[in-house]
Parts: structure tokens; C-alpha cells; sequence
């Protein structure tokens, strides 16, 4: 009988991208209040490639579960202790979790390609500066960025606590993302 | 009787691990966004002075800050660097790189936890570590001076309590009837 769990990659690639988001949230915050930058002034500049490239990694990061999901190595399997309401909410939570990651990850990526500031990834690879330096695109992707990011807080903490709720009672609905299988053992 | 003791510490570590998941994460969080200002402040800040600023119109618009907050935002920095003694940063940098190593340890002791593995040496091991690092912080942020001794402390505090939470509530749980008679039963 199928059980609900996950093989031991996938709950990594899980709690590597949550620590991941609360990294880029908790750096976010900080690198803003950084002086703006200018000829001599360059204290953004780490923190803004390093943002950028974590948000990269984890479009990439997402992009990988998604494909083990596609092929089947990592079935949802539904929990007989939830109830059909209680599924369909964690369904939709999940399509929405992911969507909105997506969401931040590309109006990010957007903002910046139109910001005029080029990106390296991980400070080997010069991506291609397509977009130039529009300030209305940048300021259009820069608040869908930021309004998908407060979104996306929303719903974390929505999951978080749903996560904390089964946890206390025990029904095991969050094996999916803690339990080891057995061969991975 | 022993099956419903049984059920009880289950439904006790699932809870217990997903807290604890979710503290580690948030402190590993934290540990690594001090690495990243560490690691960017002081160097950044090298000759820098108030004419280098470029306060323009249209990136005051971007940003949605004042002409006087972009101003105190180099002063922000300053505050953060006249604070620190010689000495703070490297030390921040071997606290924090622990904490976060001890962090993303105390996320695999969840993971164990929930899995019913033992796990005692490794937890005491993680969250001791964290509580010393917690300490050590704590101990740095006295000695700074007042500007950074306020934004640092009171996060030091509230980090310390958490930690000393979970090491309480490890050893309450391998001291609790269930687990003792899980114990007995693996005999």
C-alpha cells in the first residue's frame, strides 16, 4: 500500500527552498535599508547579486520537483485521516505556494533585467542584458514582485500553521514532508 | 493503556519536530543574513563619506524613501560600525557560520525526531551548541556600544529562550512515561 512520504531528495529540495525564502525575505528586509548605490558607494551590490542568484537557483530548484512530480517518482498520495475538504485546501494551497514562488522568482528576475544592473550568476556566468533600462518596466515587475512576496509570506504562514495543526494531532499528514522511507532508512 | 502512552509521544514529536523545523530554519535564516552583513559592512564602508551619496529624485521615487532617509541610510551603517569593537566582526563571522551550522543541525534532529530515531546525543550536541552560540552572542552584545547593544540584544535574548525551550522539552520527553516505556519495549 502506498504511503504518504516522499524519497529523501525531495524532502531536502523541500526544506532547502523553505530556508532558502526565509533567507531571501530576512535579506531583503536588511539589503534595502543599505545606502543607495553610486560611483563610490557599493554596499548593495553583493546583496542584490546574491539575492538574485538565490531566486534563480530556486525557479531552477522548483522547476526540478516539479519534473520528479511529473514523472511520477513523487506521488501525492492522499491521507485517509484528512477529510475531501481538508485535501482540496492543501491541493490548492500547494498549486498556490509554488505559483506564487514562481511569481516572485520571474517578476524578480523581470525587474531586474530591466533595471539596468547586470546579473552573474553565482559570479561565473554573465546572463545576457536583454532587457536595458526601462524604469517602467522595472518599477511595473518591481511591485509585482513585491506584492507576490507579501503574498507568498501570507500563505507560508498559512502552511505553516495547517503543518503545525496536523502535526499536533497526530493524523500524519505532514509525513509527506518528515517521513524517511523505509529504503531510504 | 501502553498503546494510548505510545500514541501520545507520537503526536508529541510530530509536534515537537515541526516546531522545531521551523525554529532551526528561521535561525539559520538569521545566522546567515548576519554572515551577509558581515561580510558586506565594513569593507563596503571603506572611505566612504556623506558627499558620495547620489540621493536622485527618480531612485527616492523608486524606492519610496525621503530625501532625509536616504541621507541616515550611510548613517545607519555608521551607527553599525562605530558600535563594533575590532574584534566584533571576525567574532560574528565564527558565531554565526557555527549557528548556522548548528541551525541546519538542529533541522535534521527534527527530521529524526518526527522518525522516531534516537536521537539524544545528537539533539543534546545541537541544541547545547546553539545555547552557547546564543551566549557568546549575547556576551558580544554587551560589549558593544549602546547604538548596536540595542538592536542586538533583545534578538539575542528571545534566541537563547527559544533554544533553552527546546532543550527543556528534550529532556522532558525522553523523561516522559511513554518514552521510557518505548525504551523498555526496544529492550
Amino acid at each position: 500500500m502506498p504511503r504518504p512520504g516522499n524519497s529523501a531528495s525531495f524532502i531536502v529540495c523541500h526544506w532547502l527552498l523553505a530556508v532558502s525564502i526565509l533567507f531571501l525575505f530576512v535579506s531583503s528586509w536588511w539589503m534595502l535599508s543599505l545606502p543607495l548605490p553610486s560611483d563610490t558607494i557599493g554596499f548593495r551590490v553583493i546583496p542584490f547579486q546574491l539575492h538574485k542568484n538565490i531566486g534563480i537557483s530556486l525557479f531552477m530548484l522548483i522547476l526540478f520537483m516539479l519534473f520528479l512530480r511529473m514523472r511520477g517518482r513523487e506521488k501525492a498520495v492522499a491521507n485517509p485521516a484528512l477529510g475531501v475538504l481538508e485535501r482540496r485546501l492543501a491541493t490548492l494551497d500547494h498549486i498556490l505556494l509554488y505559483g506564487l514562488i514562481a511569481a516572485c522568482c520571474l517578476s524578480g528576475y523581470l525587474s531586474s533585467s530591466f533595471s539596468g544592473w547586470s546579473t552573474q550568476l553565482w559570479w561565473l556566468i554573465d546572463l545576457p542584458h536583454w532587457g536595458g533600462d526601462d524604469d517602467e518596466l522595472n518599477i511595473l515587475f518591481s511591485d509585482i514582485h513585491l506584492w507576490s512576496c507579501w503574498l507568498l509570506l501570507a500563505f507560508m504562514g498559512l502552511h505553516i500553521a495547517a503543518a503545525m495543526l496536523h502535526a499536533f494531532k497526530g493524523d500524519g499528514a505532514v509525513d509527506a514532508m518528515f517521513r524517511i522511507s523505509p529504503q531510504d532508512k | 493503556m501502553a498503546a494510548e502512552t505510545n500514541q501520545q509521544l507520537t503526536r508529541f514529536n510530530s509536534g515537537f519536530a515541526v516546531v522545531l523545523m521551523l525554529f532551526a530554519l528561521l535561525a539559520a535564516a538569521s545566522h546567515g543574513n548576519e554572515l551577509l552583513k558581515q561580510s558586506v559592512l565594513l569593507p563596503a564602508a571603506e572611505g566612504i563619506s556623506e558627499a558620495d551619496l547620489d540621493c536622485r529624485e527618480d531612485e527616492l521615487q523608486e524606492e519610496g524613501i525621503s530625501l532625509e532617509e536616504c541621507g541616515l541610510m550611510l548613517s545607519s551603517v555608521r551607527v553599525a560600525l562605530a558600535s563594533s569593537p575590532d574584534w566584533y566582526r571576525s567574532f560574528q563571522i565564527l558565531n554565526s557560520s557555527l549557528g548556522l551550522a548548528l541551525a541546519l543541525a538542529s533541522a535534521g534532529v527534527a527530521i529524526r525526531i518526527y522518525n522516531n530515531y534516537e536521537v539524544r546525543n545528537f539533539a543534546l550536541l545541537a541544541f547545547v551548541g546553539l545555547i552557547i552560540v546564543d551566549l557568546a552572542g549575547l556576551l558580544a552584545a554587551v560589549n558593544l556600544g549602546p547604538l548596536l547593544r540595542t538592536q542586538t540584544l533583545w534578538p539575542g535574548i528571545q534566541w537563547l529562550v527559544t533554544h533553552l525551550c527546546f532543550l527543556v522539552a528534550l529532556l522532558a520527553q525522553e523523561s516522559s512515561p511513554g518514552q521510557q516505556a518505548s525504551d523498555e519495549g526496544s529492550d
